[in-house]
């Protein structure tokens, strides 16, 4: 039979537990509000019973362990929808500041081009007006400044996306090396059964915020975690984590390199994928198509311009001093070749009073002269796209925003501490510690009536 | 044509109503709008629908948005349709907008459909990415949880709203 002081340590073990589940319903309740917190329950197992033969008495409780109660595969989502807002934030952000590049205005390419043309119209009903040939040159003049101060901002742009480029890889080794601590840490205590709650807490946030930066794939495996890139580049294994360096290439921009190899084209995703796209594909893919407007445009005028004759009768010259001949840097480096308006080759017969070659500049306007399409419609092309893309990836991002705030909701219903059942928790271990002090003075009076009963007899 | 159940719910043919082409004009912008702003809140919902994964929700939203673009295609694409509208007249009957001012509106609840239809379309490309997950999990529960890589390496979404550039 089971004896007083047995009756004592099963009554003691449960006081014991439930003081420890108190402390975790407390602990749940100091949190409630911090972010990325999840809530932990009290894993309470009946202890191994003592056979007397031939009953069988139950010997208590134990607080076997506290567990922190998280959904891997909500986690794996959110850090997937983490990732990819990431990236479509950068995108977003670079493309509305390439956008105001191509919104009308007084100096945009498009306006400029108008006014080129406009100025060559009215040049054509006057020809030998060197007024309205100074405005020629002006007009070209001004466009020759639209593409020079797009394109210049377009690489100003790609500067600073390279700057942040180099910062977000600063800000992934911070994390990588934070991670690797923590593994180490959950990886103590792990292996001498202690709980790591609290650090997985801040190990899954830490992993939040790399994915936010960079693509990542995380590999559990035992009591630690293997953290790579989309195309398996370490970057933690266990508590050693694994640096990006950034070196600057050919182009004087910065590639990203994992021990020794270049990984930059394999970032799809985060920040740092989202940047690494607008600097080496949108931006790029715009200056070309600027370029491939400046060359066409600039040869098309001077190509009109050597057919005719100048104010004096002499054969025209170059309006536009000739682009390169692959037109890389075209839109940049424009300029107009002549600051003579008597210049300006409106005559088709070397006549002062003849108009027909500004009549052929003018209708260059229409021509298709620029890969098959007018100068306009080529420019509204680029502006199209711009716009395009920045209404696509705007989508884009609002539809990742809603995904990611439903997985966050979805997560903070399962991992979220809720007030109200902690409360409830509260209260039913307070009462069962009251019972269990109860006891504990039942079989002190008990004891009492048996120390009593030996002094009376003895 | 049949255009009853859109707009207020009440389209039907209005004798009374001037057949001048102006006011026809008006009459089908404002009717326009009325159908703009149903199939904005269809989009809405259907926003909703899907990110709850109720697939019927998101049904019966299609339908309704399949429904509301053809009506639109249709008044847009004979605008002198002697069908006419009286999907706004309480609103004509006190003081009845300007057409540049239903214009206005107009162009704005176009801009703001068409930005909600966008970003359908990306709920639904996740959608699908999430089934095709779901289905190789499912009949492979030792496959990687990861959404399909396109031929780039980045998610297919991305890849395709960048085509172009």
């Amino acid at each position: 039979m089971s004896s007083l002081n047995a009756s004592l340590a099963t009554a003691l073990s449960g006081l014991i537990s439930e003081q420890g589940a108190m402390a975790t319903t407390t602990n749940n309740v100091a949190n409630a509000n911090t972010p990325g917190y999840s809530r932990q329950v009290p894993v309470l197992v009946s202890s191994d019973p003592t056979v007397v033969d031939p009953l069988t008495f139950g010997s208590g409780v134990t607080l076997q362990s506290i567990e922190s109660i998280r959904d891997p595969i909500l986690e794996s989502q959110i850090q997937q929808e983490t990732q990819t807002n990431g990236q479509l934030n950068s995108l977003v952000s670079a493309l509305q500041q390439t956008q105001v590049n191509f919104t009308s205005s007084t100096g945009d390419i498009g306006t400029a081009i108008t006014n080129f043309f406009d100025s060559v119209n009215q040049l054509s009903t006057n020809p030998s007006d060197l007024s309205l040939r100074q405005d020629v040159l002006t007009a070209a003049g001004n466009l020759a400044t639209a593409f020079n101060t797009t394109s210049n901002n377009l690489t100003a742009q790609t500067a600073n996306i390279d700057q942040n480029v180099v910062q977000s890889v600063g800000q992934i080794n911070t994390l990588t090396q934070q991670i690797a601590q923590l593994n180490g840490q959950i990886s103590n205590l792990q292996n001498v059964g202690e709980s790591a709650g609290s650090f997985i807490d801040q190990r899954t946030q830490a992993i939040d915020q790399l994915s936010n930066l960079v693509d990542v794939s995380v590999i559990p495996s035992d009591n630690t975690l293997t953290l790579t890139t989309g195309n398996g580049t370490p970057l933690v294994i266990g508590q050693t984590a694994f640096q990006l360096q950034t070196q600057p290439i050919l182009s004087g921009l910065h590639d990203v390199f994992a021990q020794g190899t270049d990984i930059t084209s394999s970032i799809v995703s985060g920040e740092l994928g989202g940047q690494l796209q607008a600097r080496d594909q949108q931006i790029p893919a715009i200056q070309t198509q600027l370029n491939t407007l400046a060359a066409g445009l600039a040869n098309a005028v001077n190509t009109v311009q050597a057919g005719g004759f100048d104010l004096n009768g002499v054969q025209g010259t170059n309006l536009f001093n000739p682009p390169p001949v692959s037109g890389v840097g075209a839109a940049a480096s424009l300029s107009v070749a002549i600051t003579d308006p008597s210049l300006i080759a409106a005559s088709s017969d070397g006549t002062p009073g003849s108009n027909g070659n500004a009549e052929a500049l003018y209708a260059l306007n229409s021509g298709a002269v620029v890969s098959g399409e007018s100068p306009t419609d080529y420019y509204s092309g680029i502006v199209f796209n711009v716009g395009n893309a920045t209404s696509n990836v705007t989508a884009e991002q609002t539809a990742s925003n809603l995904v990611l705030q439903q997985l966050n909701d979805q997560n903070s219903a399962v991992s979220g501490v809720s007030l109200d059942e902690e409360a409830a928790n509260l209260v039913q271990y307070q009462q069962a510690y009251s019972a269990s002090a109860q006891v504990i003075t039942a079989i002190n009076d008990m004891m009492y009536a048996v120390v009593n009963m030996a002094t009376l007899t003895g | 044509m049949d255009f009853s159940g859109f707009g207020t719910g009440r389209v039907e043919a209005d004798e009374e109503m001037s057949d001048t082409h102006g006011d026809n004009g008006l009459i089908v912008i404002q009717t326009c709008l009325a159908l703009m702003r149903e199939l904005e809140d269809s989009l809405r919902s259907s926003q909703t629908a899907l990110l709850a994964r109720d697939a019927a929700g998101t049904e019966r939203c299609s339908r309704e948005q399949v429904r509301l673009w053809q009506l639109l295609k249709a008044l847009t694409g004979n605008p002198g349709s002697p069908a006419i509208i009286s999907a706004s007249r309480e609103s004509r009957c006190e003081s009845p907008p300007s057409a540049a001012e239903l214009a206005e509106l107009l162009c704005a609840a176009a801009i703001r459909v068409q930005h909600l239809a966008r970003v359908q379309l990306a709920l639904l490309r996740r959608s699908h990415q999430f089934l095709n997950v779901l289905a190789n999990w499912m009949a492979d529960p030792e496959t990687p949880y990861c959404p399909p890589q396109t031929a780039g390496g980045g998610p297919g979404y991305a890849a395709h709203a960048h085509r172009g550039f």
